[in-house]
């Protein structure tokens, strides 16, 4: 039995990390597989008030299946060491999506795996 | 607001898995975890939703599974109910799991026998519709949200989706707070 089969991919992960005597950390991920295409999202925030604040904030993913491709990440560092109350924030999103003909796994038949197979009995 | 003792750092993660088998497929999971330094005590509180439906033409060929997970570290009092829901039929399945919690941590204190966890778990068989219709294709969703206020706090999230076409979908997602 040849043939392919379609499949779809998406995997998205953030972090954020605040160090301060005041601070604030938010993420999401989102991750959708429908029939021929693939999406992510992915957001992190930290806000740190300190004397000497530090943040972190990270986002990625992969998608996979479809033959066309597209990504894009935003990432935004602001410290302002300033003043009674320092501040640091970091920002970051990244969002993915693919769709198109899959070739993830092309050459194997998924199908073929599942069914009964009688190669070699005769 | 001073920063509280090392020992009384406040650890939450809680998630899920779904999956499902068939020629038509569809799974969700939606995971949501918060938690906040009041001052003297620290709370972080979340949930966890997943649900799987497939139809098959073969019979025996629809298989839906999922499961939700809570891993607390440092809270003094944890309160936790899980539902779950499954129906298995010749040419159709669907399972639901939801998971709630609340905890708590005192600062300075600790119970003197360890955490206390009162954990309420239910399971149905199936009386009442739940999960999608999944009339055809295989779709695959899942959102995670995680939030911490505080002093140093850490928010991580982690979703993947997979699906096969006519024969799998799978979701998992997680969200870890810290503070």
């Amino acid at each position: 039995m040849s043939g392919s089969t379609n499949t779809f991919l998406a995997a998205m992960n953030s972090t954020a990390h605040a160090m301060g005597d005041l601070t604030a950390t938010k993420t999401a991920t989102a991750a959708a597989v429908l029939p021929g295409a693939s999406i992510g999202f992915a957001a992190a925030v930290a806000v740190a008030q300190d004397t000497s604040p530090h943040t972190s904030a990270t986002t990625g993913g992969v998608v996979s299946g479809g033959s066309i491709t597209s990504s894009h990440t935003d990432h935004v560092s602001i410290d302002f060491p300033f003043g009674p109350n320092p501040v640091s924030a970091d920002f970051s999103i990244t969002t993915m999506s693919t769709h198109g003909d899959s070739d993830f796994l092309s050459g194997y038949s998924l199908s073929g795996l599942m069914g009964p197979s009688v190669h070699g009995l005769f | 607001m001073d920063a509280p003792d090392p020992q009384d750092g406040l650890v939450a993660v809680v998630g899920g898995s779904a999956m499902a088998t068939g020629e038509a497929t569809a799974v969700t999971g939606f995971v949501e975890n918060f938690a906040q330094d009041m001052g003297r005590y620290s709370i972080a509180m979340g949930e966890a939703i997943f649900q799987a439906s497939a139809y098959s033409s073969e019979p025996g060929g629809a298989l839906a599974a999922v499961g939700t997970f809570l891993d607390v570290s440092g809270a003094d009092f944890i309160f936790e109910r899980e539902t779950d829901q499954a129906k298995q039929g010749l040419h159709d399945a669907s399972a639901r799991a939801e998971l709630d919690y609340f905890s708590i941590d005192i600062h300075g204190w600790s119970p003197p026998h360890g955490p206390i966890v009162i954990d309420l778990d239910q399971s149905f068989g199936h009386h009442q519709p739940f999960g999608h219709d999944p009339s055809s294709g295989n779709f695959a969703q899942v959102i995670a949200m995680a939030e911490a206020h505080g002093a140093n706090t850490l928010s991580a999230t982690l979703t993947s989706a997979l699906t096969v076409e006519n024969q799998f979908s799978f979701v998992h997602g997680m969200a870890m707070v810290a503070l």
